[in-house]
């Protein structure tokens, strides 16, 4: 088959879309299998898509939809939690199981590990039960000729009656046959053989015999590197003391790498897009009303917090490189001796690690935790682990108030986590008096992530930020931007917003947070962190003098000084990969320097570390409210939210109050 | 008066037994086949069907690849298991 022939390909997650109509010509595919064999993976190539993908069991946790169209036929393909059988125990898998008996797709198309066959084929049997035209994809086709494996297709075929073919979800080859052979399954539509059908123990016995008849040649038992990487990143000390250097390469990388960029993209938009517009909105001769909102509310705002995009893309990028390469899903088993001393199993740690990327994934991904106990501290504890939205409004005040910036974000970081341990003996105290789940879990061989699916991620995750940026946060920019001058001709300390915030401030005051500009900001910052630095620059970007005309801007001379300072920042980010401490966070103090002139006059250094721990403490945002609420119940999501503002204030007014009385400012 | 045969398999029967152990028991390197798991009927009962369809079931060869804490890794055929020594505990090996 050729690739052009599939076409109007299209993705969705069924969180945001509903499922398509369906038409007589529509086939619902769902593709089934045992957690990790690559079905996003294979969804992915077959419509064109950039899920998450990584190499741990439970990265899918609900189901994920996407269209293929090929021969005149809609394929829906319908990607389910991975399964390792049919009599569900955690959530995730509940999802897959209920969807399989309740929803009867037109064919299975059952994903299979083909180094491991042995133990994926018996879901393989169990799925042939509901009697459902179904397909095979030995997956994973060159690691199982890597390690020795060969397997007889058509011995396999004849077995089970169904078609198999062995794709490759990495490189894509093979996953396109797959839509002829479904096509065929379907149109044929009879159902698998069915072998061992009665209890668990018959078909094991069953898929144990299939397996002795279908491969024919067994060598390898294990990646070697597997196993000598394992000798180290598994061990009791040097395994921790991987885990140490790997998390603080994480944030050297995430913070250093980052930094020059950033600098760069303020120097960019202040330096060179705002003139431009100027010029241009004076060119046309356009109302001073407009070139004030642009100064104000979109490049006052909404761009100034885009220039912390690169810090999110690298971040996302060093975090999707754990997770592909097999190293997240070793985690619990370093970690598990300082979890069970919180009351956790050592699988608690992937959603939490994963909350350092986004809260809201990360709460999701509790529904791979077997038990509701289990479920319910994990989800507690996640917000309390610091998101680079965060890290977006730490990062500016860090760097604007302390010589050594990254050594008070570390401590945020830090801060998080001790609350978040404390959070859960508390949570186990009050409500759970059993013992955690026993930890169970598969733990995949290394692989190595290639570079093209890291960067799809990658930039699906900066997407995500970037259509935040354009909803919520130019939304709240022109809003406040609105708001700051009703009564129309106030000053932005009569309007409305000002009342709003000064009315608000006698509760912040005992933390140091007494201007109306700061406080205020706490408000839309419930709708993301880093809302609460665009509504600062809005603010004090209005309050400033109207700066005069610029002289006329020679766009070129402008462009290639902009193209050679892009060069020197390509250049520090290399070479910072190369020092040992952090250092580049320090020389970012560049760019909007009005605003950075206007923060440093409203806040002191114990103020600003104040209110950075208020913002990293209180229930992190909307969007996190939300998810909890789904996952534990409004009551439970209600009552974090008072639980973290009384935590987030009770912290940031002991640090405030500790260090006025040692003498800080 | 008991055969000779019949005496000989009682032998066996008491020398498996003997040989019988508990999974949790045996330091790392060691490979043993797997001769009973039970469903308890306790609070980790869904911990031990989870495990038996991750591979850890009755006649396969377990490799004891490491021991750290309360957590063992085992190698079953390709698939790698962290598993916790309390489950473990249940596991009769030979």
């Amino acid at each position: 088959m050729s690739e052009e022939e599939t076409s109007g390909s299209s993705a969705s997650s069924s969180q945001n879309s509903p499922t398509p109509a369906l038409t007589p010509s529509t086939l619902t595919v769902a593709i089934a299998g045992n957690p990790n064999t690559g079905k996003t993976t294979l969804l992915n190539t077959l419509v064109g898509a950039n899920f998450s993908v990584g190499n741990w069991p439970g990265v899918t946790v609900e189901k994920k939809e996407g269209t293929a169209v090929f021969q005149n036929t809609t394929f829906h393909f319908v990607d389910l939690p991975g399964i390792y059988t049919l009599e569900p125990l955690s959530e995730d898998e509940r999802v897959a199981a209920n969807y399989l008996t309740t929803e009867k797709p037109d064919v299975i198309l059952n994903v299979v590990e083909t180094p491991n066959l042995a133990r994926n084929l018996g879901l393989t049997l169990e799925l042939a039960r509901f009697n459902t035209p179904m397909v095979v994809a030995l997956n994973m086709a060159d690691e199982a000729r890597r390690a020795g494996l060969s397997v007889n297709l058509p011995a396999l075929e004849d077995n089970l009656g169904v078609k198999a073919l062995p794709t490759i979800g990495r490189t894509g080859a093979g996953v396109k046959e797959l839509l002829p052979a479904i096509l065929q399954a379907h149109a044929q539509n009879r159902p698998p053989k069915a072998i061992g059908q009665n209890t668990r123990e018959e078909r094991q016995r069953a898929a144990d015999a299939l397996y002795e008849t279908i491969v024919l040649k067994r060598e390898a038992q294990g990646g070697q590197l597997t196993q000598k990487l394992d000798a180290v990143l598994l061990h009791p000390v040097f395994g921790l003391l991987a885990y140490l250097g790997i998390m603080y390469l994480f944030f050297k990388i995430s913070f250093d790498f980052s930094a020059p960029y950033m600098g760069w993209l303020d120097g960019f938009v202040n330096g060179f897009l705002a003139p431009l517009a100027q010029q241009a909105l004076l060119a046309v001769n356009a109302p001073p009303i407009l070139a004030q909102f642009m100064a104000e509310a979109v490049l006052g705002g909404f761009a100034f917090v885009l220039t912390f995009l690169p810090l999110i893309a690298v971040m996302f990028f060093l975090l999707t490189l754990l997770g592909m390469s097999g190293y997240m899903a070793r985690l619990p088993f370093v970690l598990d001796r300082f979890m069970s001393r919180i009351g956790l199993n050592g699988k608690a740690i992937i959603p939490l690690l994963l909350g350092l990327g986004c809260n809201v994934p990360a709460i999701m991904a509790t529904r791979a935790l077997e038990s509701t106990r289990d479920k319910m501290i994990v989800c507690l504890m996640i917000p309390f682990m610091s998101c680079p939205a965060r890290l977006v409004v730490f990062s500016f005040f860090a760097v604007l108030f302390f010589p050594n910036p990254a050594l008070v974000i570390m401590g945020l970081y830090v801060m998080g986590v001790v609350v978040a341990i404390g959070t859960s003996l508390f949570i186990k105290q009050r409500l759970f008096k059993n013992s955690p789940s026993l930890l169970v879990m598969e733990l995949p061989p290394y692989r190595m992530p290639r570079l093209r699916t890291v960067g799809a991620i990658v930039w699906s995750h900066t997407r995500e930020f970037l259509d935040r940026a354009g909803k919520v946060i130019f939304t709240v920019s022109v809003v406040v931007w609105l708001l700051i001058h009703v009564p129309f001709g106030a000053k932005p300390a009569d309007s409305l917003v000002a009342s709003a915030g000064k009315a608000i401030t006698p509760i912040f005051a005992p933390i140091g947070l007494t201007d109306w500009r700061a406080t205020t900001s706490l408000i839309p910052a419930f709708l993301a962190r880093e809302v609460a630095l665009s509504f600062m620059a809005t603010i004090y970007a209005a309050e400033q003098e109207a700066a005069p005309p610029a002289q006329p801007m020679n766009v070129g001379a402008a462009l290639q000084e902009q193209g050679v300072g892009l060069a020197e920042a390509v250049k520090n980010s290399v070479a910072s990969l190369f020092s040992l401490g952090f250092s580049t966070l320090e020389a970012t103090d560049n760019g909007n320097n009005a605003l950075k002139d206007a923060v440093k006059s409203t806040f002191t250094p114990l103020s600003s570390l104040s209110f950075m721990i208020l913002l990293l403490l209180y229930n992190s945002c909307l969007a996190v409210y939300s998810v909890m609420a789904k996952e534990l119940g409004r009551k439970f999501a209600n009552w974090f939210m008072i639980y973290s503002f009384i935590i987030g204030w009770v912290v940031a007014f002991v640090v405030y109050q500790g260090g006025k009385l040692l003498g800080g400012g | 008066m008991p055969s000779q045969k019949n005496i000989v398999s009682l032998a066996d029967m008491l020398k498996a037994h003997a040989s019988e152990r508990r999974l949790s028991e045996l330091p790392a390197g060691g490979e043993h086949t797997i001769l009973a798991m039970p469903e308890q009927q306790g609070e980790h009962r869904a911990d031990i069907i989870r495990a038996q369809a991750m591979g850890l079931q009755i006649g396969k060869r377990v490799h004891i690849l490491r021991r750290s804490g309360r957590l063992m890794l085992l190698q079953i055929g390709a698939t790698c298991l962290a598993v916790s020594c309390e489950l473990a505990h249940v596991i009769k090996v030979q």
